[in-house]
C-alpha cells in the first residue's frame, strides 16, 4: 500500500511535466479555461484524494464526509488538517514538509516541461 | 462666569465689535437637511446692536434662535442672520407677581434654573427645554399642559425691534395688533428681543398611565383630564403602525413625597439608552411592537412622583440620532378640533401606512382656543397630533415626504384643522391659506410694519407676496428642496400610456434598491484595482489591508442604511454580499498579518528589491482587475496564475529567500483561490443563474446622430412623445455608453423603470459637491491615495445627464454607474 501511495505522489510531478510540455507547446502557455488546464487540475486533485483515501484507510482514520468534500474542494486547507489529525503534531509537521516538497517538485516538473516544449 | 468666558471668546473672534459677526455662513437647522447660505451671521449681546443692525443692513434680515425649526424658518439666502442665543439674560423677576422678564435668546432651561429655587415654574413652554424663548414665541408653541394652549396665553408683554429700527412694547392691551402678529409670526414682523412671562407654582406631580383603544380616548380625556384642575401635564401616544391603541399619560398634582429627588433633569445626563431605543423602534423589524409591548410597560411601571420643573426640563439630545447623514428624525404636527378626533386618526393612519412612512410616534396633545394671534393654529379647542418620523435625506426622500405631507394637510384642513408651520415647507399656498384663514390680515400687517420686506426667511419666501416693486420671493414648491428640472415634465396622460406599454416589456423593471446594494460588490473591484496599482511601485506589506476591510463594511453599512425601510429586504443579495465580504475580510486579514510579519522580514532581507515573483504578482493583480471588470471574479483562472508563477520565473536567482518566500505564499494564495472560486462558481450558478447582459432605459432626444457608432445601443421601441426604449450594455460598458450618449444630447427618463441611480466618482479630497443635481450619499478617502476620495452620488435619473456632463467638465472620472 505504501508503495502505491508513493507511486501516486510520483505521478503528480510526472503529470505536471507532461502538461507543462503540452501547455507551453502550441498554446504558448497555460490557457485559462482550456481543456488541458481542466484535465490537469482535476487529475491532480484526484491523485491527492486517492492518496488521502488510501492513507486514511491504512491508518484506520475515520474521515468525515466534510473532510472528504474539503479534500476535493479546498485541498490546500484540508490536507494540513488531515496530516495533523492523523499523525499528531510531529508527524503533521513532517507530513506538511513532505507535502511542500512534493508540491515544489510538481511545479518544478511543470517548469521543466515548459522548457522542453 | 460661563457667559463671561464665552463672551470673551466671542469678542476675541469678533469681526465687528462688540457683536460677533461671521461672514458667508451656511445656516442649518437641527435636521441638517436645510442648509441656507447667508451673507453673514450677527451674534448680538445687546438690544442696541440689533437696532443698529436692522437699521443699517440694506438686505434681508432673518432671525435664529435654537434652530429647532425644520424648514429654513431662521434664514434665507444672502440675509443677515441675527443669532439671538447670546442675548439671554433675565431682565426682571417678581416672585410675588409670578412674572419674569427675559431677553429673547434665553433658553427655557436657563429660566427653569433661575426660578426653580423660588419654587416657581413656567406656566407654558414646550416639552423640551433647549428652545429659546424668542423662537418659541415666534412659533407660538404649546406643551403638554392641561387647560392651557398656545404659549401666547402665558405672555404678558413683549418688546420687538421693527423694520425701521424702532423698539416697541406690545401686549394684549398695548399695540395688540403687533402682539398678536408677532407671536406666532415666524419673524415676519420684527425681532422679538424681550418677553414678560407668567409663572406658576412648581408642584409635585404623580404619573398615571393607561392603555386603551384609540376609540375610547376622547371619552377618557373628557371625563378624566379636560376639566380636572389637578392634572398638570397630559399627552397620549398612538402606537404605529396599527394606530388603534393609545397610551394616555397624565401628571397629576400630589402631596406625596417625590420618588425622583432631582428638581431638574441633569444637564449632563447621558441619553445613549434613549437614542438606542429610538433606533430600535425605527429601524429594527418588530421595533414598534417591542416598544408597545415590552419597553413602554417597563418604562411606565411603578409609582413616580417628581417636580413639575423636572418633567418640563427634557433635553432634545434624547432624540438625537447618531448621524443625520443618510436619514434624520423629523417632526410634523397637525391640529384638529376635538370633536373631529375620531375622523382624523384613521385618515392619518391610512396616509402614513399607504406611503410606508417610518413613524416613530404620534403624540396627542390638547390645546384651548387661541386668544387672537393672526396665525392661530388653535382657532377652536383642538387636539394636536405631533408626528415623529424618520426620513432619508436625498431629494427623492424629500419628494416622497412632500407627497404624503400634502395629503395629511388636506386631511386636517378638511376637518377644520390646521398644520404647524415650523417644519418642512411642503404645503401649497392654497393649503397654507386653508389652514390659516387670517393670512391676509397677517400679510397686511407685515406690509404696514415691514414695507420693504426686510424680515424674511424660507417660510415667508414661500407664501408672502410683497408689492411688485419689492424683491419677490420664491414659490412654495421650490422651498427647501433642490430640484433642477432638466427636462420638460411629460404630459401625465402620455406618461401613463408609456408606463402601461413599458409594463409589458419583459426584463424592463429592476429593483431600485440594487443600485445601492451593488456598491459593496463593486468595491471588490476597486480595492483589487488599488492593490494592483499599489504593487507596481510599492512593497506588498505597505498596502492597507485592514483599512480596506473596515472601509468595505462601512460602505456596506451606508448602502444598507439607504435601502433600509425604503425597499423590501433582499435576502439573497445580502447573503451574497456577506459571503463575498467575509471572503474579502478573511483573505485580507490573513494577508495583512502575513505581509506585516513574514513578508516584511523577507522584504528586509531582499533590501527592498523586488523579485521576479513580486512583478508577476503585480501583473496577476492587474490582470485579475481587468478581468473582473467584465466577468465574475470566480471565473478568473488562478490555476493559470499559479502555473505562470512557476513556469515564467526562475527557480534560482537574486534574493533567493525573498524569491522562494514569494513563490510559496503566492502559490498558496492562488491554490486556495482557484479551488474556492470553483466552489463559489458552482454555488452561484445554482443560486442565481447567469447574469443578464442587457439594460433597458427610457431615453429622450435620441437622434440618429446620437446612435452613430453605438453598436451596443439599440432602439427597441418609440413612443408618441419622442422618447424611446433603449437597450444598453451593462456594467462598465453601460457607464461608457451613458457618458457618450449624454454628451450627444440624450437624456434618460427612467433606467430599468427607476428614477434614482447611484454613481461613484473619485475626486480630489478637498472638493465639495457643487453639481446642480444629485447629492452625496457618503464619501470615504481612497486609502492608497490620500489626495482623493470616493464619493457616492445619488442621482435622479432625469438629471443624470447633467451630473455626468458636470463631472466631465470638472475632469473627474465616473467610476461606475450602478445599473441595478
Amino acid at each position: 500500500m505504501a508503495r502505491t501511495q508513493t507511486k501516486l505522489l510520483a505521478l503528480l510531478p510526472a503529470l505536471s511535466l507532461v502538461f507543462g510540455c503540452l501547455e507551453y507547446g502550441p498554446a504558448r502557455g497555460p490557457e485559462a479555461g482550456s481543456a488541458l488546464m481542466t484535465v490537469h487540475a482535476a487529475s491532480s486533485v484526484a491523485l491527492v484524494f486517492i492518496w488521502f483515501w488510501i492513507d486514511a484507510r491504512n491508518r484506520a482514520y475515520r474521515a468525515s464526509i466534510f473532510l472528504k468534500i474539503a479534500m476535493l474542494g479546498l485541498t490546500i486547507v484540508a490536507l494540513p488538517y488531515y496530516l495533523f489529525r492523523s499523525r499528531g503534531f510531529a508527524g503533521g509537521v513532517k507530513g506538511l514538509a513532505l507535502s511542500i516538497v512534493v508540491f515544489v517538485l510538481t511545479m518544478a516538473a511543470y517548469r521543466l516541461g515548459s522548457l522542453f516544449a | 462666569m460661563r457667559k463671561l468666558l464665552l463672551a470673551s471668546l466671542l469678542a476675541a473672534c469678533a469681526v465687528q465689535s462688540p457683536a460677533f459677526a461671521r461672514s458667508a455662513a451656511i445656516v442649518n437647522d437641527v435636521t441638517q437637511i436645510n442648509p441656507v447660505p447667508v451673507e453673514r451671521v450677527l451674534v448680538p449681546t445687546t438690544i442696541g446692536e440689533i437696532v443698529d443692525a436692522v437699521r443699517s443692513h440694506p438686505g434681508p434680515v432673518s432671525i435664529g434662535g435654537g434652530r429647532f425649526s425644520q424648514g429654513g424658518q431662521t434664514a434665507t439666502e444672502r440675509a443677515l442672520q441675527i443669532d439671538m442665543r447670546q442675548l439671554d439674560d433675565v431682565v426682571d423677576f417678581s416672585k410675588e407677581r409670578k412674572e419674569i422678564t427675559v431677553e429673547a435668546g434665553i433658553t427655557w432651561r436657563k429660566i427653569q434654573e433661575y426660578v426653580d429655587p423660588h419654587d416657581l415654574s413656567l406656566q407654558i413652554m414646550q416639552s423640551y427645554s433647549n428652545f429659546t424663548v424668542g423662537g418659541s414665541l415666534s412659533v407660538n408653541v404649546h406643551g403638554r399642559y392641561v387647560g392651557q394652549g398656545p404659549l401666547v396665553l402665558s405672555v404678558r408683554s413683549i418688546r420687538i425691534v421693527l423694520a425701521d429700527g424702532t423698539l416697541v412694547k406690545a401686549s394684549p392691551s398695548e399695540n395688540p395688533e403687533i402682539f398678536y402678529g408677532a407671536i406666532g409670526g415666524y419673524g415676519a414682523m420684527g425681532v422679538i428681543v424681550e418677553a414678560t412671562l407668567s409663572l406658576a407654582d412648581n408642584v409635585r406631580v404623580e404619573r398615571r398611565s393607561a392603555v386603551m383603544p384609540v376609540s375610547a380616548y376622547r371619552g377618557f380625556f373628557s371625563e378624566n383630564v379636560r376639566g380636572n384642575h389637578e392634572v398638570v401635564f397630559h399627552n397620549a401616544d398612538i402606537y404605529p403602525d396599527a394606530f388603534d391603541t393609545v397610551r394616555a399619560t397624565s401628571y397629576v398634582r400630589t402631596e406625596k413625597p417625590v420618588t425622583v429627588e432631582t428638581r431638574l433633569i441633569p444637564g449632563d445626563r447621558s441619553y445613549w439608552v434613549d437614542r438606542m431605543a429610538f433606533r430600535i423602534i425605527s429601524e429594527c423589524p418588530g421595533g414598534r411592537a417591542l416598544r408597545q409591548h415590552v419597553l413602554d410597560p417597563i418604562v411606565f411601571r411603578g409609582e413616580r412622583v417628581e417636580w413639575r420643573n423636572y418633567e418640563a426640563s427634557y433635553d432634545v439630545r434624547e432624540l438625537e440620532p447618531v448621524s443625520r447623514r443618510n436619514s434624520s428624525y423629523v417632526l410634523q404636527e397637525y391640529f384638529v378640533p376635538v370633536e373631529r378626533f375620531e375622523e382624523f386618526v384613521p385618515a392619518m393612519a391610512a396616509i402614513l401606512n399607504r406611503h410606508g412612512v417610518n413613524t416613530v410616534n404620534v403624540s396627542i396633545r390638547h390645546a384651548t382656543q387661541d386668544p387672537g394671534t393672526l396665525l392661530a393654529w388653535a382657532r377652536t379647542e383642538v387636539f394636536a397630533f405631533v408626528l415623529y418620523y424618520k426620513q432619508g435625506t436625498t431629494d427623492a426622500d424629500r419628494e416622497a415626504v412632500r407627497a404624503w405631507t400634502r395629503e395629511l394637510i388636506d386631511a386636517a384642513t378638511a376637518l377644520g384643522g390646521a398644520y404647524y408651520l415650523p417644519y418642512q415647507v411642503h404645503a401649497t399656498e392654497q393649503q397654507f391659506r386653508a389652514a390659516y384663514p387670517r393670512a391676509d390680515a397677517f400679510f397686511a400687517l407685515k406690509t404696514r410694519l415691514d414695507p420693504t420686506n426686510k424680515f424674511r426667511n424660507k417660510l415667508w419666501d414661500a407664501y408672502y407676496r410683497p408689492g411688485p416693486d419689492l424683491p419677490q420671493t420664491r414659490p412654495a414648491a421650490k422651498v427647501a428642496v433642490r430640484v433642477v428640472p432638466p427636462i420638460a415634465p411629460p404630459d401625465p396622460e402620455v406618461e401613463k400610456r408609456i408606463a402601461t406599454a413599458l409594463s409589458g416589456v419583459a426584463g424592463y423593471k429592476r429593483d431600485e434598491a440594487q443600485t445601492y446594494l451593488t456598491l459593496p460588490e463593486w468595491l471588490l473591484v476597486y480595492y483589487p484595482d488599488e492593490y494592483a496599482r499599489f504593487l507596481k511601485g510599492k512593497p506588498a506589506s505597505e498596502f492597507p489591508y485592514f483599512g480596506s476591510i473596515v472601509q468595505f463594511w462601512s460602505f456596506y453599512r451606508d448602502a444598507y442604511n439607504v435601502t433600509r425601510g425604503k425597499y423590501p429586504f433582499n435576502w439573497g443579495y445580502h447573503v451574497m454580499v456577506l459571503v463575498i465580504g467575509s471572503s474579502y475580510t478573511v483573505e485580507n486579514g490573513i494577508k495583512g498579518v502575513y505581509e506585516n510579519t513574514v513578508g516584511r522580514l523577507a522584504e528586509w532581507l531582499a533590501g527592498g528589491t523586488m523579485t521576479q515573483e513580486d512583478f508577476l504578482a503585480a501583473e496577476v493583480a492587474q490582470d485579475y482587475v481587468d478581468f473582473i471588470r467584465l466577468e465574475p471574479w470566480y471565473e478568473y483562472s488562478f490555476a493559470r496564475a499559479l502555473k505562470q508563477l512557476w513556469a515564467e520565473t526562475d527557480i534560482f536567482g537574486p534574493h533567493l529567500l525573498r524569491k522562494w518566500e514569494r513563490k510559496l505564499i503566492l502559490s498558496a494564495e492562488y491554490l486556495v483561490k482557484a479551488q474556492y472560486a470553483t466552489l463559489i462558481k458552482l454555488a452561484t450558478k445554482a443560486a442565481y443563474g447567469n447574469a443578464d447582459t442587457e439594460m433597458l432605459a427610457l431615453g429622450g432626444n435620441v437622434t440618429p446622430g446620437a446612435l452613430e457608432g453605438e453598436a451596443q445601443v439599440k432602439v427597441l421601441k418609440s413612443f408618441e412623445d419622442g422618447s424611446v426604449l433603449l437597450s444598453l450594455p451593462r456594467y462598465d460598458e453601460f457607464r461608457d455608453a451613458a457618458q457618450r450618449l449624454v454628451r450627444k444630447g440624450v437624456y434618460f427618463r427612467e433606467i430599468a423603470g427607476n428614477r434614482q441611480i447611484l454613481l461613484t466618482s473619485v475626486v480630489p479630497a478637498t472638493w465639495q459637491y457643487d453639481l446642480s443635481a444629485g447629492s452625496v450619499l457618503f464619501e470615504r478617502p481612497v486609502l492608497t491615495d490620500t489626495g482623493h476620495k470616493r464619493i457616492a452620488i445619488n442621482a435622479p435619473v432625469p438629471s443624470l445627464h447633467r451630473i455626468l456632463i458636470e463631472i466631465a467638465d470638472r475632469e473627474f472620472e465616473v467610476e461606475h454607474i450602478y445599473d441595478y
